[in-house]
């Protein structure tokens, strides 16, 4: 449908919809989208659920959010907690709450400040992290940056760039009431494979890479370099290979 | 049959690309999923790739990337058909096929001024096989009929077209990957593999548009 041509749709208070086509589509309260949508925004401010598919050029979550199908958005927001069964593809990817993907997540831009978890694979272009995040399969990323602010996993983590360090939390009380909370910031993957590797922090089985660098708190199994590999701090690397 | 398998390791010393590269590669689908093949090793799980298939993919990649975009040169290996439709003339001009095949498909079909991919492509087979004199006019008609009614079928499971003759009658095989035995006598001309003649014409496909 002609995108100027689309009507708006909106939901307050407690109320149901079937999907189709829209300009702007809004919830304000309890709303349940029975089938699927296609529309220019969405905004879901209430509690939300969408049995169906979801497409989107906008679309942002502040409230708690399940959909049951698939995303297709150019550019997404979480600030609340959006929940995804089907497979997501956002160009650009906001989580500031929380937010969970069963399958797999795709985009150009992914930015977690709040945590993230996703079942499947996770690739995009650019991914920077500064909260903490759980990914079951591969992290595949052209840049990838994450700041420890909590536990940050994957199965495998592979890419061009690949930069971890520790949070700026390191004065005397914030230590103490880490200690006192449990609090954990690290990241651990079975490997993480790139050209220029920079690490802080990290368990890792395997670490491969033209260039890599170890900083202080790893404990990496193996590493196998190409052209260069430094050491620093008190981390343990038990064995490293030139390759 | 096992297919021959390379370790990632292996893969990239022996190609000289770098980690970063294979997954760019992998993210753009420039290298599909299943080829991704993970098995447990000593130093835990290992990645490993059908050893053919994965060389043959990254000398073509390697071939390309300076010529083509890395999403043009994803469109070309995907097995996702393009919907876009040519001009006869541009088929012509643009030297993706030869008049002579051209005319045998619409004497067979239909005349008609604009082809799909699927109607190129099978051109495109018949031309290469004529170019080379492997069969002549009379048998490329029995060939496209065989393609127009059966090669849907086999395309996306890797298929291979094989010609026979045997005292001097010869015959047109598609068939899906796997192993295929014959009678005494019966002579292989050829055998082709259908998924590299997609590749083939994409490639003409898409070449002339980027370079005209």
């Amino acid at each position: 449908m002609d995108k100027e041509n689309r009507r708006d749709l909106t939901i307050s208070g407690t109320g149901s919809a079937n999907g189709g086509v829209y300009d702007r589509l809004s919830i304000n309260g309890e709303g349940r989208i029975h089938g699927d949508v296609d529309c220019n925004s969405i905004k879901a401010y209430g509690v939300t659920t969408f049995k169906g598919n979801i497409k989107a050029e906008r679309f942002d979550i502040v409230g708690e959010t399940t959909v049951k199908g698939e995303v297709h958005t150019d550019e997404m927001k979480v600030k609340g907690q959006a929940h995804i069964h089907g497979q997501a593809h956002c160009q650009e990817l906001t989580v500031i709450g929380s937010a969970t993907v069963n399958g797999n997540l795709t985009g150009e831009e992914i930015e977690i400040k709040g945590g993230a978890t996703v079942n499947g694979d996770c690739s995009a272009e650019s991914f920077q992290a500064r909260g903490g995040f759980t990914i079951d399969g591969l992290l595949n990323a052209g840049l990838i940056h994450v700041r420890l602010y909590g536990k940050c996993q994957a199965r495998e983590i592979g890419g061009e760039t690949i930069r971890v360090e520790k949070d700026g939390l390191d004065f005397s009380l914030v230590k103490w009431l880490k200690s006192i909370l449990h609090y954990t910031n690290e990241l651990v993957a079975d490997t993480i494979e790139g050209d220029d590797i920079y690490l802080e922090k990290t368990k890792a089985k395997v670490v491969r890479g033209n260039n890599v660098l170890i900083g202080p708190g790893c404990e990496i199994e193996l590493v196998e370099y190409k052209n260069h590999f430094e050491q620093k701090g008190d981390s343990i690397v038990k064995e490293h290979n030139q390759v | 049959m096992e297919q021959e398998l390379i370790s990632k390791k292996d893969l990239l010393e022996l190609t000289g690309i770098s980690y970063g590269q294979l997954y760019r590669w992998k993210r753009k689908n420039l290298i599909p999923e299943e080829w991704f093949i993970r098995k447990s090793t000593y130093t835990g799980q290992e990645t490993f790739f059908p050893k053919e298939q994965i060389l043959d993919r990254v000398e073509k990649i390697k071939n390309l990337k300076d010529d083509l975009s890395l999403d043009e040169i994803a469109g070309m290996f995907s097995t996702v058909p393009i919907t876009t439709a040519l001009e006869r003339h541009e088929l012509i001009e643009r030297n993706i096929v030869s008049n002579i095949a051209l005319k045998l498909y619409t004497q067979q079909f239909a005349e008609q001024q604009r082809f799909t991919f699927k109607e190129v492509l099978h051109i495109y087979i018949l031309d290469k096989l004529l170019s080379k004199g492997d069969i002549n006019l009379e048998e490329g008609k029995t060939l496209l009929q065989l393609l127009h009614d059966h090669f849907g079928k086999v395309e996306q499971a890797g298929g291979q077209l094989i010609f026979i003759r045997k005292m001097g009658v010869t015959s047109f095989i598609l068939a899906q990957s796997g192993d295929i035995y014959f009678e005494e006598g019966v002579r292989v001309v050829f055998t082709m593999n259908l998924l590299t003649c997609i590749e083939e014409c994409k490639l003409k496909w898409h070449g002339g548009e980027s370079h005209g």
